[in-house]
């Protein structure tokens, strides 16, 4: 045991100070301060143009409501749409319309919008303009219009538009979730939670487990790896190594939680500094500690049993050209989980769900989203855990005797068959 | 009893790959105070049987034991082990590397920095602790590496081709440092398929082919054993007599002079009376084998 403290005091004062760690620990902060500030940036510097929108109204009486609704303003305080009405000249629609392409051309205005006399037999409305991609914006004008266009069929029927409107107002609709019998946030931000939990897990197991792959490989290529083997177990030396990379990556959650914590706490006089007017970030997210609790069980539990794999790939294989096809099917069962994100946090009580968050391999980060979004009985997260745990004795007992063949070989690659014969060699 | 009293006790040892049986039945004895050469052509196992007494490969048969005891953890710190294929943190300083290895070895804080110290003033390298390795040269390498092989104060030297790759300097330091370890009482087993090296630093040689123990014991009893039949002349005259020579079973012109393996009933004092007319003799001595020529005789008898 004195011996794994040593290779993982190693492993953790190495690793530490290399670029990678350093650079990764520092962008994911500057991620979050990107994620609460852009937001607040972008609506002050939303497209500070004005858009120049010219209407033809066939009908008459649609410009008018439209262009009430149409009232939005820039950041300082501009209109945002100057609209201005167009009459169908002595050519016809066609000339006119033709007057107006040239202008878009031209940059003299920025779009225009033909309201026909039939709009009202269900026609459409054509809306023409450079740029047609921004949907919001495309949607900001097809609101206007339905509305405008709506009240005048209202009125045409000969009821008042405001009782109508008030009538078929939209109900106001709220999702709250219920575990342990308790009321708790609304779905969004469990859906948020689990989301960023998945990630992070996802990421964190793919990074680090990486990162023991490359160390022993290094140990390989410079040949110390028999050097160690004089004093230390094959066994030790395969711990330490994970153990200590564990811990490499524990610190930088704790580093990543003291800049969320200082982010949150002190970001907004900071930010107001910088910019006017004042801004509001969003409250820290009331996570319940056990998700913590949770995401901590997880995380050590998928990452002892994807790093034991990635160990075993950097024993059997020189350099990482060799081992790639094979990262790949470690990566399978890590991917799985984030391919179905939107399955897994819609159905997190199917029997599909159920099922693959008891496979070993896919079930820490499924389990992990189960318990973020639903309360799967304490029985199934109980029976995950202990699969999991008994899979990672099965895999160190395996992963092992590869590890102490594989590691003493050098030069050209192993083929399957080869090392499934190591297993049976120590 | 008897392995009580060896530092290190193999017993009909064997390991096999597959197919390949890359070590067939060894066994050799080590006392106190010896040093042993496992000699052998390449591929004939000697590293395979390295790795089985550091217990890096596990034997599929026989017995291993050293200072009486089967290898484990706590052995392994009176143990000093070079291998073949070795190598050192290239990124780590010199001073962290040392430290981080007494650690392992079970050295004690205190005693690892007088240890240190004075092994990196012996072998001139003390102004070089604070760099890294790689900004070292091959031969501070080399003398780092060979530190960390004797460091932990070792009973029992094992070294895998020691002397392969080393400048001469560091070759005729290493060696003086092995001999003097040898003095204190120490057990060296090393490898090697140089045999000038051995037959200079060696009491005993075990020599082994394809995994095989072809030759084993004292090297000096090997030497007598093998015969005392080849002679060198050094002459002027007709050389043809030697060649034609019915006493002669092999004959080796080196221009000034001839080596010559006698026939096993040819006493050499006859030899020398038979030729003493014929040509003019500078130099008559009787030769021992040297251990070139008993390696590759072994080895082609036993192929």
């Amino acid at each position: 045991m004195g011996k794994i403290l040593k290779v993982i005091q190693r492993e953790y004062s190495v690793s530490v100070r290399t670029k990678g760690f350093i650079i990764g620990t520092l962008i994911v902060p500057i991620i979050m301060i990107g994620f609460a500030v852009l937001p607040i940036i972008l609506t002050q510097v939303k497209s500070e143009k004005q858009q120049k929108i010219s209407v033809i109204d066939e009908t008459g009486v649609i410009y008018d409501e439209f262009v009430n609704t149409m009232n939005d303003r820039l950041g300082d305080g501009r209109q945002k749409y100057l609209l201005n009405r167009v009459k169908v000249g002595m050519g016809g629609f066609e000339d006119t319309d033709k007057e107006l392409r040239v202008k878009v051309t031209n940059n003299e205005i920025d779009g225009y919008i033909y309201i026909s006399k039939d709009v009202f037999k269900n026609k459409g409305i054509d809306y023409y303009a450079r740029n047609v991609t921004n949907l919001i914006e495309n949607r900001r004008i097809q609101y206007s219009l339905n509305r405008a266009v709506v009240k005048q069929r209202i009125l045409k029927e000969g009821f008042e538009p405001s009782v109508v409107m008030k009538l078929t107002q939209n109900i106001s609709f709220q999702s709250i979730r219920i575990a342990e019998g308790e009321k708790k946030e609304g779905g969004e931000q469990t859906f948020f939670i689990a989301y960023v939990f998945m990630l992070v897990l996802y990421m964190t197991i793919l990074l680090y487990g990486q990162f023991v792959m490359q160390s022993v490989m290094e140990e390989k290529k410079s040949r110390i790896v028999e050097v160690l083997l004089s004093s230390l177990r094959p066994f030790d030396l395969m711990a330490g190594k994970i153990l200590g990379m564990n811990l490499v990556g524990f610190t930088q959650y704790l580093i990543w939680a003291v800049f969320a914590v200082l982010i949150f706490s002190f970001g907004e006089p900071i930010i107001s500094l910088f910019i006017e007017p004042s801004v509001n970030l969003p409250d820290i997210p009331s996570i319940p500690p056990m998700i913590f609790v949770y995401l901590i069980i997880f995380f050590i539990l998928g990452y002892l049993l994807f790093s034991g794999l990635f160990a075993t790939l950097g024993a059997i294989f020189n350099n990482e050209n060799e081992a790639r096809s094979y990262v790949f099917v470690i990566l399978i069962p890590l991917l799985l989980p984030i391919l179905m994100m939107v399955y897994i946090i819609g159905n997190p009580d199917s029997s599909t769900t159920i099922i693959l968050s008891l496979i070993p391999f896919t079930s820490p980060i499924i389990m992990l989203s189960r318990i973020c979004v639903s309360s799967p009985p304490i029985i199934e997260i109980v029976g995950s855990v202990l699969i999991l745990i008994l899979s990672i004795v099965v895999e160190i007992w395996v992963v092992s005797r590869i590890y102490r063949v594989g590691i003493l070989m050098y030069g050209k690659k192993p083929k399957i068959g080869e090392v499934l014969k190591w297993i049976k060699y120590s | 009893m008897v392995q009580n009293s060896s530092v290190l006790y193999i017993s009909g040892i064997i390991k096999k790959f597959g197919d390949l049986t890359a070590v067939k039945d060894l066994s050799l004895k080590l006392a106190k105070g010896v040093i042993c050469g496992l000699l052998g052509p390449n591929g004939a196992g000697k590293t395979t049987t390295i790795r089985m007494i550091m217990n890096i490969i596990i034997p599929d048969r026989g017995e291993i034991k050293i200072l009486g005891k089967k290898m484990d953890e706590k052995l392994k710190e009176k143990i000093g082990y070079l291998p073949e294929e070795r190598g050192l943190y290239p990124k780590m300083k010199v001073d962290d590397l040392l430290s981080f290895f007494a650690g392992i070895k079970g050295i004690s804080k205190n005693e690892a920095k007088n240890r240190i110290n004075y092994w990196l003033e012996r072998l001139e390298i003390a102004d070089w602790r604070a760099k890294k390795i790689n900004e070292l040269s091959k031969g501070m390498q080399q003398k780092i590496q060979f530190i960390l092989t004797i460091f932990n104060d070792p009973m029992l030297l094992i070294l895998d081709e020691p002397f392969i790759g080393l400048d001469p300097i560091n070759t005729e330091l290493f060696k003086d440092i092995i001999l003097e370890l040898k003095q204190k009482g120490k057990t060296i087993l090393f490898s090697t398929h140089i045999m000038e090296q051995a037959e200079k630093l060696c009491d005993e040689i075990c020599l082994i082919n394809k995994g095989e123990n072809i030759l084993s014991g004292k090297l000096n009893q090997i030497k007598r054993n093998f015969g005392k039949n080849t002679v060198i002349v050094e002459y002027q005259g007709d050389g043809n007599i030697f060649r034609n020579s019915s006493d002669i079973a092999k004959y080796n012109d080196y221009g000034n002079y001839v080596e010559l393996e006698l026939k096993e009933q040819v006493e050499s004092q006859s030899f020398l009376k038979n030729i003493i007319d014929k040509v003019n003799i500078q130099k008559f001595e009787v030769m021992e084998p040297s251990l070139n020529q008993i390696f590759i005789e072994s080895v082609k008898k036993s192929n």
